[in-house]
């Protein structure tokens, strides 16, 4: 009887085992699956967390995350050299810090960024690559991300882009 | 003997342990986990996605953003083709407005025949996706007009004035 119920002990335990590590399975599946939706899920994700808080961010910490988000674009970038959507993230995000290092009066460096992101943007055929214009199209774009809390914007941001 | 049986008992129960916990570990990823993570990813991915494709319409010259949108189209085929559980009218939304986008495409470029094609696919998945009302050539095309300045009016001003994507492109 002991044995019997030691058995049904184990049989439990193992199913129970099974079920809470299904979760860890099931992404671990998903991203051997299709690598390349998985990376272009987690980018959205860290994109979502460093475009909204660099609204409201002080100026530094914003520079600090951009960098850091065009660092991870830029080894995505490295892997995938032919990636539209990376090239257009990148030239974006140089934007971005452009913006951010005129607000911290880095005027050289802005300039840098600036010059960087529209050439990012020209190997894509952009039409309209005037800094007044980038500047005004990022800043559209990021107040669409802000009108959203962080949670709802994967979902919302494209919607009202498109 | 006593000893050898409990040996061989307790490597009875970790086996019990171990097939237990692979079957009903497989069986939940199977029919829960991986559906529900590969639609969250595709959820995010498309959004990622969709809003490339969009700004590269929106911006880029003609032969980029019909590229872009193709791609597009292409990741929603995906989706449907391998059954990943996203939502159905979004999903033949999306590609309505994408194809009604490549329509405006081709007719800023002069290629009516091929614009109507995509007129016409425009139509079948916006059925699809259970919309309801005037689904005519002329409504759609009148629609996809309207918001395209809307468009233009956020993304694309130009000294006071907008410009849309397609007159920007001829």
């Amino acid at each position: 009887m002991r044995r019997v119920i030691a058995f049904s002990i184990c049989v439990l335990l193992g199913v129970l085992g099974g079920y809470l590590s299904a979760p860890i399975l099931s992404v671990a599946v998903a991203q051997s699956s299709d690598p390349e939706m998985f990376a272009g899920s987690m980018l959205t994700t860290y994109k979502n967390l460093v475009v909204c808080d660099c609204n409201d961010r002080p100026a530094n910490e914003g520079l600090k995350e951009l960098s850091r988000y065009l660092s991870v674009l830029q080894s995505f970038k490295d892997t995938n050299q032919k990636s539209k959507v990376l090239a257009q993230e990148i030239g974006l995000t140089y934007v971005r810090l452009s913006m951010v290092e005129r607000k911290l009066n880095q005027q050289s460096r802005a300039d840098q960024d600036m010059k960087r992101g529209q050439s990012e943007l020209a190997t894509l055929g952009w039409k309209d690559l005037s800094k007044e214009h980038l500047t005004s199209l990022v800043t559209q774009l990021n107040s669409e991300y802000k009108q959203v809390g962080p949670k709802d914007k994967a979902a919302s941001t494209t919607a009202t882009a498109r | 003997m006593k000893v050898l049986k409990s040996i061989f008992f307790c490597f009875v129960c970790l086996l019990a342990f171990l097939v237990a916990g692979a079957a009903s570990c497989t069986i939940r990823a199977k029919y829960w986990g991986i559906p529900k993570v590969r639609a969250s990813l595709a959820y995010s991915y498309t959004g990622f996605f969709g809003e490339y494709s969009f700004l590269q319409y929106n911006q880029a010259d003609a032969e980029q953003g019909k590229a872009a949108l193709l791609d597009y189209l292409g990741l929603l085929d995906r989706i449907q083709n391998e059954r990943i559980q996203y939502p159905r009218y979004t999903l033949h939304f999306d590609a309505g407005l994408t194809y009604l986008r490549l329509y405006r495409l081709e007719m800023a470029a002069n290629k009516p025949a091929e614009a109507g094609e995509y007129l016409r696919s425009a139509q079948k998945e916006f059925a699809s996706s259970g919309m309801r009302g005037d689904l005519s050539s002329e409504t759609l095309a009148k629609n996809i007009a309207v918001r395209e300045a809307g468009e233009a009016k956020r993304y694309n001003k130009v000294e006071g004035t907008t410009v849309p994507a397609t007159e920007q492109n001829r």
